[in-house]
């Protein structure tokens, strides 16, 4: 088990390198002068050669990168042009809202899709299944923010009974937090939770259809103790893996869901930073979304070698 | 005996896709998205002839207008006929959604033959860079090259072809590495025969089933991300329709026209539903172990 989590985190380094140079090759490629972004108004030939000297753009690009990486390794991540700001202090304010976010629509998403996807596979070609496959194909066709504006229209604007665009942070009033938390959620989560219904269904079909689950039935054990026991557990080592990429959809999501809601997370304020050209704040931004795709699917294939232990022995 | 080889070789091809063709046709929600996609082509084809007004002609004194007979969908803030704009943003999404989706095809594909025929430090040095496009989330991704490409419609193309690239080289590559595996690849070999000759005759036509699928399934992912850029101010830029865009100036007026947002909307959805239902009937059709 150690080893493999070794194994996988020492594979942790040298694509957060390729990421790293990715963004930085990004960044020199935009194309303008950063250091007139950065003076703007106060712009003077001279003060423009300390800039630049001072930040060590006069030197050769790799030596800028390998700067660039041991600033970005020791927490020196600048200061955005917007705020005058740190970078790094503005992201870590605002990471525990995004990550809420992620948690509970990920968290809607398996609570609505595995039922779903489980009803569906023990009833195959009833009215049920063909009603919940229509649905999920619809929930994968639809885009987030479209979802999400008919949430909106809906619930907050019609019924009244959610708020619309505003936001209480978790640690001022839990109640109020969720509650404006739950439209984003389910935003996000609704289209996850069609795809991953689908795809339980279609591996709980397979599982069921093995000789080892006639095997439980014969030995008299409840149909609900071979499905929730027997089947689920090995239908879901599939499903894990797709979950695991849907985290990258799910951060995608995310920056336009928190656009859409107006929520303070990392998403909507890359998208500020991008609109703005703030770039010490976008290269931030998509260091800290990669890297966290990259950290959940480490995370991932944990999981497998505690659903299956057989993983662990590859 | 070449030529004849080479008859029968084509009449295979020719039955699969007679097969295919045959499979898909028995799958009537499949054959429901062709026709409504075939529709939908039709409509961004003669956008000029069925739209009753121009993208971006302003009625004066005709602003905010709920759905009636004179504008079907209403008018939006501006005075534009919001049917009209409708027509004529299905041009933007399947453009994107088509082209993006060939370049990402004509370039990944043969990087994935290349990698996965010669294998070594070619193969190496192409999947290493593969894998470091796949360590980033997909519209990440498109964002970060949107950033360094500028906003417009072209250029989200180019950014879809980026990022859907490595993911075609990837599963092409897989292929073939068991192809190479087959006997008939050693008979190949024996024959002597040309390179170019055994890659174009003997390995991409047996790489293109799971291409295809991935293509066509792609293609709703690319409008769905067309649609999500423009939404976020980065994609197509106004005045030019976009269904995307057009959903985002609608937001801020949902308490006052709703219709304005579930339009745009709802063409977003039966465009991508209908890919959607057509790559899934075509994914089952070419190859049910794919499902």
């Amino acid at each position: 088990m150690s080893r493999f989590v070794l194994k996988r985190a020492a594979f942790l380094i040298p694509t957060f390198l390729g990421i790293t140079l990715v963004v930085f090759m990004a960044m020199q490629m935009i194309p303008g002068d950063p250091i007139l972004a950065l003076l703007q108004d106060n712009y003077t030939e001279e003060l423009a050669q300390q800039l630049r000297v001072k930040l060590g753009l006069d030197r050769p690009v790799p030596v800028q990168y390998v700067m660039w990486l041991k600033r970005l390794v020791t927490g020196d991540w600048g200061t955005s042009i917007l705020s005058k700001r740190p970078v790094l202090e503005e992201i870590l304010h605002r990471l525990p809202v995004t990550l809420e976010l992620l948690v509970l629509a990920l968290t809607a998403a398996l609570v609505i899709a595995v039922p779903v996807g489980v009803i569906s596979a023990i009833r195959p070609n009833t009215f049920l299944d063909y009603s919940a496959m229509t649905l999920t194909i619809l929930g994968i066709s639809l885009p987030e923010f479209f979802l999400g504006a008919l949430l909106l229209l809906v619930f907050s604007l019609n019924l009244q009974w959610l708020p619309a665009t505003s936001f209480v942070p978790i640690s001022e009033n839990l109640w109020q937090n969720l509650r404006h938390m739950l439209l984003p959620a389910l935003t996000l989560g609704l289209p996850r939770a069609a795809l991953i219904a689908r795809l339980v269904r279609n591996s709980m079909l397979e599982v069921t259809r093995q000789d080892y689950i006639d095997a439980a039935r014969a030995k008299g054990l409840s149909e609900f103790l071979v499905i929730n026991k027997h089947a689920l557990k090995n239908a879901l080592i599939p499903t894990v893996t797709v979950v695991g990429l849907q985290i990258g959809y799910l951060i995608g999501g995310a920056i336009i869901v928190e656009s859409l809601f107006a929520l303070p997370g990392i998403g909507s304020f890359g998208i500020d930073a991008i609109l703005q050209r703030d770039y010490p704040m976008v290269q931030a931004f998509a260091i800290v979304a990669s890297s966290g795709f990259l950290l959940s699917n480490v995370l991932v294939d944990l999981v497998y070698t505690v659903l299956d232990p057989r993983i662990r022995l590859e | 005996m070449s030529r004849k080889s080479k008859t029968t070789e084509e009449m295979d091809r020719q039955s699969m896709i007679r097969l295919t063709w045959r499979r898909l046709k028995r799958r009537k929600t499949a054959m429901g998205g062709l026709v409504v996609f075939i529709l939908l082509f039709a409509v961004a084809l003669l956008a000029d002839v069925i739209a009753p007004y121009g993208p971006n002609e302003m009625i004066p004194g005709e602003q905010l207008r709920a759905p009636s007979w004179r504008h079907p969908m209403g008018t939006d803030i501006l005075g534009r006929d919001v049917l009209s704009r409708v027509i004529y943003g299905s041009r933007i999404s399947i453009y994107v959604g088509f082209v993006s989706m060939l370049m990402a095809v004509l370039i990944g594909v043969p990087m994935g033959l290349v990698a996965g025929y010669y294998g070594k430090i070619i193969d190496q040095v192409i999947m290493r860079a593969v894998d470091i496009m796949l360590a980033f989330p997909i519209f990440l991704l498109a964002i970060l090259i949107m950033v360094v490409l500028g906003a417009s419609s072209t250029n989200v193309c180019v950014a879809l072809a980026i990022v859907y690239i490595p993911r075609f080289a990837r599963i092409v590559r897989g292929s073939v590495l068991s192809i190479r595996e087959n006997e008939y690849m050693e008979a190949v070999e024996a024959l002597g025969i040309r390179k170019w000759r055994v890659f174009f005759l003997h390995i991409l036509p047996n790489c293109l089933a799971p291409v295809m699928v991935v293509a066509s399934l792609s293609i709703g992912v690319a409008i769905l991300a067309e649609a999500s850029l423009s939404f976020l101010g980065m994609g197509t830029q106004p005045p030019t329709p976009s269904w995307g865009s057009d959903l985002r100036d609608a937001i801020g007026l949902m308490e006052i026209n709703p219709w304005l947002a579930i339009f745009p909307g709802s063409a977003i959805l039966v465009t991508v539903l209908s890919i959607n239902l057509l790559g899934d009937g075509l994914r089952d059709a070419i190859d049910p172990r794919l499902k």
